[in-house]
């Protein structure tokens, strides 16, 4: 059936649109016998599940855990990755009756799942093993017993970090036992959320300690490039990387299509929305279950809409397609799940909510409404197609965003190194001083103390001085009435962030948060803040309190506020410059100050100037850590430096845009300031600087890729059909007239030509 | 090693910290002490039992029936309280945040010892000394079965037991009756004092007058500016705010035991008489509950407590069928309040005791006119009534007159 649909796809007049089509051989599973020394008990609870051998890598996992071996276990979506995990814990409960494990999962959905999974396996080997979640949801008179008696603890990170360390002493008979420690969807850890949770697990790690306790380290991680490394950053341990994934798939057929182009001098291509909305039907309609994956939420709803309103024509199929998301209330979620492994939904459209370990069995098509941000998540989504034997289909829809765009027409970066590095900084001098100040209330640090294998004496006496520890016979203290776990959040890019408070209609519920550095700039009074598709006129900022106060409008135009960002060179940590040539790449700290003075009103698709604002709101100023580029360009003198400073802005926006691909982060965590002549370099400079303050090793990465990240913006550049710029390479220009594109590729060019090697 | 390491270890100059003596805190009855831990400072003072604390002596404790605190306190245990092997126990902590970060600086527990209440307090005179206190204190809470203290079941016992953890002592093993007088307080005094804070009850129930006192609220403050300053003289009030708080747990058993003891007729506080009712109430002894319901009733200081006691009277008296009295109260509470559930209480008694339905019916109709404003559900309800009365009365109409 879906061979046929790909047939007429094939031949159709959409099939010029395609930009990828390979197929991928059906792969056959890898087995080993049980181990020896698993539970008689335990197999016989797989036998009855239908299991009878277990696929390479679980073996693999399970003798290496056996051996107290810390692990990394690296698997696609659906090939049996909680047994890696589950095999070896429980066999070692069943043994040791009062040992214990920890299980962290990033969301409370996850958890959820797990337990769920856990119970039922414990309640077939005769009630031996208790499991429990522990989260926010947890009632009061439930904690006592959970910390007594679970067997099994299932959390995130965040209650780890606010409700248990801190707790730690309630918890003595968890931390004393404490065996497995098992980090389930390691590559979610990454940036500052992942520089966070190194921090909770050397802190973990610190409070088993005090009590006696080693645990071992069971990860598993999405395909990244960098699974040992990241786990060893995270953990803070030498881990060994199971990655020989013995789990069998099914042939597939992998397709990228790019909608095509409908205004040429724009650059403007027909939206993916409808073009995701065109090829998933075309699947539901021969009855092929499928999955559509969309980032944003509004997208989800519109597609779901569009797509029952289409087969309300077919009969009965229109009550086969739903939605699923984060926000879905749990039974409505479980409910959804089981009508997909029955088969009674054929279509559902989710958010990633679904990419990650939610149980939905295998479906057969898979279409993709825009890259998902990092390769490891296309990877994840593209494995929900797949049943063993059978032919399944992906498809990735690429909408006009510079990264979409280069991936779409660049298909050998994502099956050739086959994913990114995740990266984190856990020693992010900011980040680092939050995590010990907890660190301190949870146990006092003795003179000497190393956190994580680093020395901190001089963040410790910097705590003395601040007189929020107290020294004294050797040891630090924490001298405070505070909480310090309550100020620090994991998740938010800066701790203290602005909130967006939506009035419509007497209404007030938070829509949205913006870093202080940024709120100068997008929620400034008067300004129209964009959610979900949504406009919002901002009527009041209380810059004291950190909230904004917006309401529902509908207008005709966005608002752009003229921010004059500064940006002074701290220090340099490694530069490359080779020899008499005029260019420099480099690293370093950063001081980035921020001033906005007013703000425009532009008109849609004219982009006209209608109106104007003043800004008066504090200069910000932020400690970071950036790449920089400089390149000499010989121009006519004729040629004005506002044309230069268009074109460096068109490049830094691409770079914005396409320097993701080697970081694992969202544009939004990076900015980037172009200077036709830099102080410090004298010469026309780029410079991509961080967002969360101190940075979390995107600049280093980018140091060292820089020859790539320039190729990439070139070559998209280059590949890019407009004229004159548009959104898909440089931006928009108002006037195309000028020659930015021409120069943006210029000042590529001639980077490439000279800065990037290494002198020889 | 680092060099700034080096210089730490090898460079520092002497410590501010070093050395503190007992004699340089110099407080009246206090002195350093050492164990196999470390060194502390323990402060020790005894009050003869005919001493005053407020109002109350100190001895009042030694004539307590702990069956009625029992009572008060809702908890069973309390009933066999031995006073000897009580230990009441107060301390000031460095915030009340709770977690591993929180500890008890100065930890005041009080006995009876002979014809003295001693009132021992644990300091530490900076962090390295917690150890070597808790010590101490761990090993004396074993010498007792009880502890009273004032929400002490959700703050100061836990505390302490996370503080023993942290100092990796064994757990305690024994099962602790544990009298926390803030819940019983809270069952008395909620309704006629504005706080039932510890406070709010020495100002208005135990009547001890605190001159120079410092808020609770400012003293882990206080205890770091110590820590910094080592100066002696900011502990001076710390210290006589614990030992009175201590104290103020002895006289406050007393004062709770009086309380219960009283007849009703010689309380004159109708919210107080209330309270003590309602707990006669929750234990199902009647007679009390109706002897102080009467009494609170006829105080007759607030409106709200007035009709309370009338209503929770005539439930009473309708579940002892003395029907006669709860018909009375529900009249007067119907006429005097337009009270909606006396109404409905007399429609069901006339409907179904008296069979009268006329009577019924009048108070079904005034009910459901009281019931329209306020409470839509209750008039859906009266109105459901008048319907079945009008029912019934039609067909008792049709009966008469058939007879006639
Ligand atoms: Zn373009």
């Amino acid at each position: 059936m879906i061979g046929q649909v790909l047939e007429q796809f094939r031949k159709s007049h959409l099939a010029k649109n395609v930009t990828f089509w390979q197929t991928i051989p059906e792969k056959p599973a890898q087995y080993r016998p049980f181990p020896s020394s698993l539970n008689p008990q335990i197999a016989d609870l797989l036998r009855d599940k239908g299991i009878e051998q277990l696929y390479t890598h679980q073996a693999q996992a399970f003798e290496l855990v056996s051996s107290s071996k810390d692990i990394v276990v690296v698997t696609p979506t659906a090939s049996g990755k909680t047994l890696c995990y589950n095999l070896p814990v429980l066999n070692h409960i069943l043994a040791n009756p009062a040992s214990r494990a920890l299980y962290l999962f990033p969301t409370k959905a996850l958890a959820q799942d797990q337990v769920a999974e856990l119970m039922s396996m414990g309640e077939r080997l005769g009630h031996a093993i208790k499991t429990y979640t522990y989260d926010g949801d947890t009632a009061s008179d439930a904690r006592q017993a959970i910390r007594s008696a679970g067997n099994i603890v299932v959390t995130n990170p965040d209650m780890l970090h606010s409700g248990i360390l801190p707790h730690h002493t309630k918890w003595m008979g968890l931390f004393e036992n404490l065996m497995y420690v098992v980090v389930d969807e390691l590559h979610i850890y990454r940036g500052v959320f992942g520089s966070h949770v190194a921090n909770v697990l050397r802190r973990l790690q610190r409070v088993c300690r005090f009590y006696g306790s080693n645990p071992v380290f069971i990860c598993a991680s999405a395909t990244i490039a960098n699974p040992g490394e990241h786990g060893r950053r995270l953990i803070g341990r030498e881990v060994e990387v199971v990655d020989q994934n013995g789990a069998p798939s099914g042939p597939k057929e992998v397709i990228f299509y790019n909608p095509p182009v409908v205004n040429q001098s724009l650059g403007i291509r027909r939206s993916s929305l409808l073009e995701t909305q065109r090829i998933a039907e075309e699947f539901i309609a021969n009855k092929i279950q499928t999955i559509v994956f969309t980032r944003a939420r509004v997208d989800l709803e519109v597609l779901v809409s569009y797509l029952q309103r289409s087969f309300k024509r077919l009969g009965d199929l229109a009550e086969k397609i739903r939605g699923y998301r984060g926000g879905y209330l749990p039974k409505q979620r479980r409910e959804i799940e089981r009508d997909l492994r029955e088969g009674k939904v054929l279509g559902v459209v989710s958010t990633n909510a679904l990419e990650l370990g939610v149980d939905i069995g295998s479906l057969q098509a898979v279409v993709i409404n825009g890259y998902p941000g990092t390769i490891a998540s296309l990877w994840q989504q593209i494995g929900r197609a797949g049943r063993k034997h059978e032919l399944a289909a992906a498809v990735l829809v690429g909408n006009s965003s510079p990264l979409n765009q280069y991936i779409i027409t660049h298909p050998e970066f994502v099956l050739g190194q086959g994913a990114e590095r995740a990266l984190i900084d856990p020693d992010n001098m900011y980040i680092l001083l939050s995590h010990l100040k907890c660190a301190a209330f949870e146990l006092p640090f003795q003179a000497g103390e190393l956190f994580g294998g680093k020395d901190v004496a001089e963040y410790l006496s910097f705590l003395v001085d601040e007189g929020i520890l107290r020294f004294v016979e050797g040891r630090y203290y924490w001298m405070s009435e505070v909480y310090p776990a309550n100020d620090i959040s994991l998740r938010s890019a800066s701790s203290d962030n602005f909130v967006i408070i939506d009035t419509t209609d007497g209404a007030s519920s938070v829509i949205g948060e913006v870093d202080r550095f940024s709120a100068p700039m997008l929620i400034h009074e008067g300004a129209i803040y964009m959610h979900e598709g949504r406009q919002y006129h901002v009527d009041q900022l209380d810059w004291e309190r950190q909230k904004a106060y917006a309401r529902r409008v509908k207008v005709d135009y966005y608002t752009d506020a003229n921010l004059d960002v500064d940006l002074k060179v701290l220090s340099v940590s490694e530069s490359l410059q080779p020899g008499t040539k005029p260019a420099a790449q480099s690293w370093g700290e950063v001081l980035v100050s921020a001033k906005t003075h007013l703000y425009k009103k532009i008109r849609f698709y004219t982009h006209e100037n209608i109106g104007w604002g003043p800004i008066s709101l504090p200069e910000q100023e932020m400690h970071t850590t950036a790449f920089w580029f400089a390149q000499k360009l010989d121009l006519e003198p004729s040629v004005p430096s506002e044309v230069v400073q268009n074109a460096l802005n068109g490049v830094a926006h691409l770079l914005l845009n396409t320097a993701p691909l080697e970081l694992m982060c969202e544009p939004g965590d990076l900015g980037v300031v172009a200077q036709v002549k830099s102080p410090f370099t004298k010469l026309p400079t780029i410079y991509i600087y961080e967002k969360y303050p101190g940075g979390v090793g995107y600049a280093k990465q980018l140091f060292d890729l820089s020859r790539l990240v320039l190729e990439r913006a070139y070559q998209l550049l280059q590949g890019c059909p407009c004229e004159a710029g548009c959104p898909s390479c440089i931006g928009p220009q108002v006037d195309i007239d000028q020659e930015a594109k021409q120069y943006a590729r210029l000042f590529l060019e001639e980077a490439l030509k000279h800065g990037t090697e290494p002198e020889a | 090693m680092e060099l700034n390491q080096k210089l730490r270890r090898f460079a520092a100059g002497p410590k501010l910290d070093k050395g503190l003596e007992a004699a340089e805190l110099g407080f009246a009855n206090g002195r350093e002490v050492s164990n196999p831990f470390g060194r502390y400072y323990m402060v020790e003072h005894t009050y003869p039992l005919d001493s005053y604390h407020g109002r109350l002596r100190l001895d009042s404790i030694l004539t307590v029936d702990w069956s009625r605190l029992a009572f008060i306190a809702k908890d069973e245990s309390v009933k066999t309280l031995d006073l000897r092997k009580a230990l009441f126990l107060d301390t000031e902590t460095t915030g009340i945040a709770g977690g591993a970060g929180t500890c008890a600086f100065l930890i005041g527990v009080a006995f009876v010892r002979d014809d003295d209440v001693v009132v021992r307090q644990y300091l530490m005179r900076d962090y390295h000394e917690e150890a070597a206190m808790l010590f101490d204190l761990y090993r004396m809470i074993q010498e007792f079965d009880a502890i009273v203290s004032f929400n002490g079941k959700c703050f100061d016992w836990p505390l302490l037991r996370d503080r023993f953890t942290l100092a990796r002592f064994e757990p305690l093993r024994k099962n602790y009756v544990h009298l926390d007088l803030l819940h019983a307080a809270r069952r008395l005094w909620r309704a006629s004092l504005p706080s039932c804070s510890l406070d709010s009850l020495e100002a208005h129930v135990l009547k001890v007058a605190r001159e120079q006192d410092i808020p609770g609220s400012l003293i882990p403050q206080r205890y770091f500016d110590f820590l910094r300053t080592k100066r002696a003289e900011l502990l001076i009030d710390i210290l006589e705010h614990n030992r009175s708080d201590v104290l103020s747990l002895v006289t406050l058993v007393g004062t709770l035991d009086l309380m219960a003891g009283k007849p009703a007729a010689e309380i004159k506080s109708d919210s107080l008489c209330w309270a003590i009712a309602r707990l006669y109430v929750q234990d199902r002894q009647w007679h009390r509950a109706i002897e102080f319901l009467q009494q609170a009733a006829s105080l007759n200081q607030s409106k709200a407590v007035r009709s309370a006691a009338c209503s929770q009277l005539a439930l009473i008296y309708r579940r002892l069928n003395l029907w006669d009295q709860a018909q009375a109260i529900w009249l007067m509470l119907a006429q005097e309040n337009g009270d909606i559930q006396a109404c409905e209480e007399l429609a069901k008694f006339y409907e179904h005791i008296c069979k009268d339905l006329g009577k019924a019916r009048q108070f079904a109709k005034q009910g459901l006119a009281l019931a329209m404003a306020k409470d839509r559900l209750r008039a859906a309800a009266f109105e459901h009534r008048l319907e079945r009365l009008e029912r019934k009365l039609a067909r008792q109409e049709k009966t008469t007159l058939s007879v006639h």
